[in-house]
């Protein structure tokens, strides 16, 4: 079956010598759950924006189910960046409004179940909301849309450890059937479990890619401990 | 019921073990319908695919079975439920036997131990 | 997809302008009574109502003043932090084209500098009325200018005004659009971006100044150079044909280049 990710030759330099990734190879298949792990700096994030034609490559090619990265793929993709992105002037429901307007494929009624699920009052200012909840509306925003591929750049990045599962919870419960989840964290351990496969960024290259259960099988150790060893410093 | 889940196991293996305590206990009671993967997977916070495979595994030790179009359900055959509670009943013991073995009791000693405390409780 | 952008670009921006709007009305009304106190002479505090009235035609004047340095800050904020902070990461993953995102921004800044013109000159009519002035002496005033201007050149002032009309919307485009651009110019340059912004901005302008230089030049030398003679008419057509179209081409470009680079040279932090 056609990849709903495939990555050929890419490469991504910021002005003069920073290369923040080299010669990428990848081919995501459909409905897994991905974990694109690196310590800070590893280009987890590059790869996330390249993919959403954030970021120009340098050098290599991009395509989302077959369709080279442009206007025809974002309505394939949703994006959760590691970054607060909305305006902060809306109420939580108007932006709610805004998603449906422009994707055909946001799920309203989903996204109010969200909410009141996650205790956020859809009348609130984004203003008004600390910074934990402001992720939790983006994250309820970017699942609600029904997609084959979702990219979620840090999402437990921000809160603390008791909402982590939850959000997990979240992400798992919400993600449409069949679809792929690239996953980028640092925070391995608290992944770990709902990952298929893991992808090991390292300076820019890919160091490993491999299926979780068979990494535990064949090597007898966490992903998390395996990283450790990976990029002892 | 919380799910634990440590690291150094295949994931599957530990779902299908605590689900099984979950039927023997009473928990799911025979005949229940379960929920469906993605929620089981939801609620212990793990991989849809690997609930599946653990799932499938039950399924094929009996304990579990599917109606086509209504779902999974636990078994009803009370038969069954009684010999993986034996099975693990036996397992546990095992464990307590390598564990005490690993303190320098031998079995004598250790069953010693284990009528002292049933006595003293009654 | 144009349309949904145009709704949330005008309610994101509309925010800002009403308000002062609805200020500057309601100051220009306030003026207006206060100047009809200072001017009754029965008034017996009449130091106080000089001075308010000096207040309010100074706030007023201030006011006008802040919603056109808004027009032009809203119009630069909107573009750049919109399109390119981190608003942009939103907006660049929404299902649409690059030059639709470009049309709706160049399309309500433009509908708020004419309408931020519009209500300043309503708001100077509010406060002059019934101060030796009405709609009918402003009626006579402008039969008075077109006898004098229009007619004695004989020049048709519909049309005159139109082509006015025509250009200055066309050179507010272009202006816009060249702001646009060299903002997007600044972003191939990720360490120095509004440097390279600024940079652009007068490159941009010191070739439209020698380009317009030239162009007059040549084309005055034509006219000696025949000794073609025109009506005035004929005159004021080329002359708002010619600058509209060299304005046209301009905002083209602008246009053409701001959507090249955002669509395929976009870097967003």
């Amino acid at each position: 079956m056609e990849p709903i990710l495939e990555c050929r030759g890419l490469e991504k330099r910021y002005g003069q010598g920073v290369q923040a990734l080299r010669r990428i190879d990848l081919a995501l298949p459909r409905g897994r759950i991905v974990g694109l792990l690196g310590p800070n700096g590893s280009g987890k994030s590059t790869l996330m924006k390249l993919c959403n034609g954030l970021l120009t490559p340098s050098a290599g090619s991009l395509y989302i189910q077959g369709q080279p990265v442009g206007v025809g793929t974002k309505p394939l993709v949703s994006y959760l960046p590691d970054r607060n992105y909305l305006n902060d002037w809306m109420r939580v429901e108007e932006l709610v409004g805004f998603f449906a307007d422009f994707y055909s494929n946001f799920d309203t009624a989903k996204a109010h179940e969200m909410l009141e699920r996650l205790g956020l009052n859809p009348r609130d200012r984004l203003k008004t909301l600390s910074k934990g909840n402001k992720e939790k509306v983006q994250l309820i925003l970017v699942m609600s849309r029904q997609v084959p591929l979702y990219l979620l750049d840090e999402p437990i990045g921000g809160v603390d450890p008791a909402a982590r599962d939850y959000i997990l919870r979240t992400i798992l419960a919400n993600y449409s059937e069949n679809a792929t989840i690239l996953l980028s964290t640092h925070l391995i351990a608290d992944v770990e479990k709902i990952l298929d496969d893991v992808i090991f960024l390292k300076q820019g290259e890919v160091a490993l890619s491999a299926s979780v259960e068979q990494l535990r099988e064949e090597r007898g150790t966490s992903v998390d401990a395996l990283f450790r060893e990976v990029f002892k410093c | 019921m919380p799910w634990e889940l440590n690291e150094d196991r295949p994931i599957y293996a530990q779902l299908i073990e605590q689900i099984q305590r979950q039927i023997i206990s009473g928990a799911y009671q025979p005949g229940e319908r379960l929920p469906s993967v993605r929620d089981l997977a939801a609620q212990a916070a793990v991989n849809p695919n690997t609930m599946q495979r653990a799932l499938s595994e039950l399924e094929r030790s009996g304990l579990v079975f599917t109606q086509r179009t209504s779902g999974r359900y636990i078994t009803q055959d009370q038969a069954l439920i009684q010999a993986a509670k034996q099975a693990l009943a036996q397992q546990e013991a095992e464990t307590f036997l390598r564990r005490m073995a690993a303190l320098g009791l031998d079995r004598s000693q250790s069953l010693e131990i284990l009528q002292e405390i049933t006595t003293k409780e009654e | 997809m144009l349309t949904k952008l145009l709704k949330y670009e005008f309610k994101a921006t509309g925010r800002a302008f009403l308000p002062l709007y609805g200020a500057l009305l309601a100051l220009a009304l306030v003026n207006n009574l206060l100047l009809r106190l200072d001017g009754a002479r029965f008034m017996q505090t009449h130091e106080l109502s000089r001075i308010s009235a000096a207040v309010g035609v100074m706030a007023y004047v201030l006011l006008i003043m802040a919603i056109f340095v808004l027009t032009l800050v809203v119009m630069i904020q909107r573009f750049y932090k919109n399109l390119l902070s981190e608003e942009g990461y939103l907006m660049f993953t929404l299902p649409v084209r690059t030059w639709q995102l470009l049309t709706s921004k160049l399309i309500v800044s433009m509908v708020w500098i004419l309408l931020s013109c519009a209500v300043t000159l309503l708001s100077i009519f509010l406060m002059a009325l019934g101060h030796g002035f009405s709609l009918g002496d402003l009626a006579r005033a402008w039969e008075i200018f077109c006898r004098e201007v229009f007619w004695r050149l004989d020049l048709n002032v519909l049309s005159i005004l139109l082509q006015a009309f025509l250009t200055g919307l066309v050179v507010l485009a272009e202006f816009i659009l060249g702001i646009y651009a060299s903002i997007a110019v600044g972003q191939l340059f990720p360490k120095h971006r509004y440097l390279a912004a600024f940079g652009a901005f007068l490159g941009f302008g010191v070739i439209d100044q020698i380009l317009t230089l030239l162009l007059l030049t040549g084309g005055g030398l034509f006219v000696e150079l025949t000794g073609l003679s025109i009506s005035y008419m004929r005159f004021f057509n080329a002359l708002f044909g010619l600058s509209t179209l060299y304005s046209l081409v301009w905002a083209a470009g602008y246009f053409l280049l701001t959507n090249y680079i955002l669509s395929r040279r976009l870097n967003l932090e």
